[in-house]
């Protein structure tokens, strides 16, 4: 007798247990979302901008394992350019094969898919190959609303490192041209938000003072030549010494002279920005 | 769904652990810092060789120096009565590589010349083998 009470028992606890399971949506393994991610594939490796946008809503973000924040999509199509800049034969090869999971819950659209890309570095030569894991998020019109790719890009990064020291050059010619002509709006895309400048009196400006008083002609250059001497690279920070000379328009002309910098970048959500800028007048 | 709660609760730890490291970090460097300073008052050549970079570089209002020229200058050009550093800042640019500000003061004759006695100094970390090593420092003398 006990050992049937036994036997009824776990029955009934196995069958709670089974009736405690719940379904939480569907998993498709063909879907027009599926095409979609498919889709942003052949768009990429066809370098065709005007496919991908009709794939992403226009407030999508985009995000990869390294970047502190996601990015938006517009910004994040001209940086996946930049690779066929610095890699050749580019490939994307699909590994597995994609789900798409429609989950009951919140109404959550996702295609998640397994990727192999690879190029030939352009500066080394070499081939790199970075395993990837993609999770695309869908809106109910079918267009990608987040994309989140994790993977290991630290050879994909550094096997372009010559092209990033060109990245920093362009952005010291960039600040040069902005400090010319006074253009404020170009210079708080190339300032961080933490920026600080150092004088060559020991003065401390931040970015808001110093785009303040460009805007405001409270500080106008009459000419401006910067000589960059080096650039030490560290990853996605780098630190370029350069040799300046300016002049100023009326009531600044005291500071007309020579100078040198240490001007500190970093590389964020995919552009080079300067956070600091160290002045001395030399010899003195 | 799972996965990205778990991709959040990680990515939490995950800022969590970040941030430890970065204080750690600037703790490190600022000690580092300051220790370089009291090797430059001692005389103290073999902390310069130790802790700073290979191309190290120094950008003063005399000119830059390379490694070279600061251990030759270190152990014979200068004699530091006192100095005190203030207001240090640390930004962590990426976790190899680190940027600190500070305002110093010092009574120092260098090669029979009274330094600036009051300077803003801006020093570039970069870590190479697990060690912080100081990799570019340039001072400006702040107008009195």
């Amino acid at each position: 007798m006990k050992k049937i009470l036994v036997i009824i028992g776990l029955f009934i606890a196995a069958n709670t247990a089974f009736c405690q399971q719940e379904e939480n949506g569907i998993i498709y393994i063909k879907h027009p979302n599926i095409d979609a991610v498919h889709k942003t594939i052949k768009a990429y490796l066809g370098k065709d901008m005007a496919a991908l946008k009709t794939l992403y809503s226009d407030t999508a973000r985009w995000w990869a394992s390294g970047m502190p924040k996601s990015i938006p999509i517009a910004e994040a199509m001209k940086l996946w350019m930049t690779d066929f800049d610095l890699y050749d034969s580019i490939d994307q090869k699909q590994v597995g094969y994609p789900d798409y999971l429609h989950y009951k819950d919140q109404d959550a659209k996702t295609v998640q898919s397994w990727w192999r890309i690879s190029g030939k570095s352009k500066k080394t030569g070499e081939w790199v190959r970075v395993p990837m894991f993609v999770l695309d998020d869908f809106n109910a019109d079918g267009k990608i609303i987040r994309e989140s790719i994790y993977g290991d890009f630290s050879k994909w990064n550094a096997a372009s490192s010559g092209n990033e020291e060109q990245a920093v050059r362009q952005v010291i010619s960039d600040l040069q041209k902005a400090l010319q002509t006074g253009n404020a709006t170009a210079l708080d895309s190339i300032y961080a938000d933490g920026y600080t400048f150092t004088g060559v009196d020991g003065a401390i400006s931040t970015k808001a003072q110093r785009l303040a008083a460009i805007k405001s002609g409270k500080l106008k250059y009459k000419s401006l030549n910067l000589e960059t001497v080096k650039i030490q690279m560290y990853g996605d920070a780098a630190v370029a010494l350069f040799n300046g000379e300016a002049k100023f328009a009326p009531g600044n002309e005291k500071l007309d002279g020579k100078f040198m910098t240490t001007a500190t970048f970093i590389k964020s959500n995919g552009r080079w920005v300067q956070v600091a800028s160290g002045n001395v007048r030399p010899g003195k | 769904m799972v996965l990205l709660i778990a991709v959040s609760v990680s990515s939490f730890a995950f800022s969590q652990t970040k941030m430890a490291a970065n204080t750690n970090a600037e703790a490190q460097i600022i000690a580092l810092e300051k220790a370089g300073w009291q090797a430059w008052k001692d005389k103290d050549v073999n902390w310069y060789k130790k802790n700073t970079t290979e191309d190290f570089l120094m950008v003063l209002a005399e000119g830059t120096r390379s490694k070279a020229d600061v251990l030759k200058a270190t152990a014979t050009e200068c004699d530091v009565k006192s100095f005190s550093l203030a207001g240090f800042k640390c930004v962590m640019l990426n976790e190899n590589a680190a940027l600190l500000t500070y305002t110093a003061m010092q009574d120092a004759v260098c090669g029979g010349k009274t330094s600036a006695s009051k300077v803003r100094a801006a020093v570039n970390y970069v870590r190479r083998g697990g060690k912080w090593l100081e990799a570019f420092y340039m001072e400006t003398p702040v107008a009195q």
